[in-house]
């Protein structure tokens, strides 16, 4: 768990627990927000594997969240300076990794299992169970950010690369 | 002087987590003692508070503390056991507005079992994840739960200035690509 990554990952997941809006308590809200970082967390390890990967993107940047802002139909209008400051963080391809992840379990699945001996987990034997599996709670958070037909514009952006990349790891690893 | 949690290299994740659970004992005094949306707001920062530490502890420590000494899985067993009454009992709360007869009966409630069971994690998980892992390793898991509770940034990103160079920037990923193929071709034709 590199922190190298992690305003990338704070950003991206605010940005998908806003665009699919938690249920309705304090609870709901934080433990949504749990489930989309875990993701996003699992997302960015595949998407940028090593510490140069990592250290690449961010210095270039990961590339904000415009197209996705408009891909969801925001009218975000004139954006305050705070909310244009984490939306730069916002990285495109792994919110769409992450969307696909949070509404298929099997693929979370095999996605934790290939990140297992990431570089980012620093060595430890970090676990994933608020994605992997969800509890009564969880699943009552986040109903849209797990509804499969409500993020499937989103993940169906970039789902190609990731199955790839989830097939890659594979027969590296046969 | 005690020792507190200070984020730099060396930090210990046993100190990090004993320094959240006296934040949290805070937490659950400012609920207590302020009132109207003062208290409301209160209750807020505790929820968070709360799951963000409990999901940290859940991804990054007990899973170490499983492997870490014998018996392990059955202190760790018993953590989440707790964890889970008293997610139940929050959950309750959270269904209620703070000005309800309820509210504060019940709080105390959830204030006992958490307090418990923060007490418990330190005595019977945390003293012996100490003893039993080095320092560099304690060190680690620190970063990955600062990393685990990192908020998002408040800045922009250094290349980013304005609201229309986001909107342009927005196939940077692809440079990312490109740049990390030439990286790695380079290092591989050294190979």
């Amino acid at each position: 768990m590199s922190a190298d990554l992690s305003p990338l990952i704070a950003a991206t997941a605010q940005w998908l627990t806003r665009a699919y809006a938690p249920g309705g308590g304090a609870l709901d809200s934080v433990l949504a927000g749990a489930q989309a970082r875990q993701a996003v967390t699992v997302a960015a390890w595949l998407r940028y594997p090593t510490v140069l990967d990592a250290g690449l993107v961010m210095v270039a940047g990961p590339g904000g969240s415009a197209r996705l802002d408009w891909l969801a139909g925001a009218d975000l209008g004139e954006t305050d300076e705070a909310d244009h400051a984490w939306r730069t963080w916002v990285d495109e391809a792994v919110a769409s990794w992450a969307a696909a992840l949070l509404s298929d379990r099997r693929l979370a699945a095999a996605a934790v299992a290939a990140v297992g001996d990431s570089d980012h987990a620093l060595g430890l034997p970090v676990e994933f169970r608020r994605l992997t599996a969800p509890d009564a709670h969880d699943g009552r958070a986040a109903p849209l950010l797990r509804h499969p037909d409500l993020v499937a514009s989103l993940a169906g952006l970039h789902r190609a690369e990731l199955l790839g990349r989830l097939d890659a790891g594979h027969e590296h690893a046969a | 002087m005690a020792e507190r949690a200070h984020g730099g290299a060396d930090e210990n994740v046993v100190t990090l987590l004993k320094e959240q659970h006296r934040q949290i004992r805070e937490l659950f005094e400012q609920v207590e003692t302020a009132e109207g949306e003062g208290r409301r707001e209160a209750f807020r920062k505790l929820v968070r508070m709360l799951a963000v530490h409990e999901t940290a502890e859940e991804e990054v420590v007990h899973p170490t503390a499983r492997r870490a000494f014998p018996g392990g899985d059955r202190v760790v067993d018993d953590r989440l056991r707790e964890e889970r009454e008293a997610k139940e009992v929050l959950s309750e709360l959270d269904g209620m507005d703070v000005d309800d007869p309820d509210f504060m009966p019940t709080l105390r409630a959830l204030r006992d079992d958490v307090l418990a069971h923060a007490d418990s994690e330190e005595r019977l998980e945390f003293s012996r994840l100490q003893e039993e892992t080095e320092p560099r390793m304690l060190a680690r898991m620190a970063k990955a739960v600062r990393a685990a509770e990192a908020v998002a940034p408040t800045h922009p990103h250094p290349g980013v200035e304005s609201a229309t160079k986001n909107l342009v920037l927005g196939p940077v990923t692809a440079l990312v690509d490109r740049a990390r193929d030439a990286v790695r071709k380079a290092m591989g034709d050294r190979h």
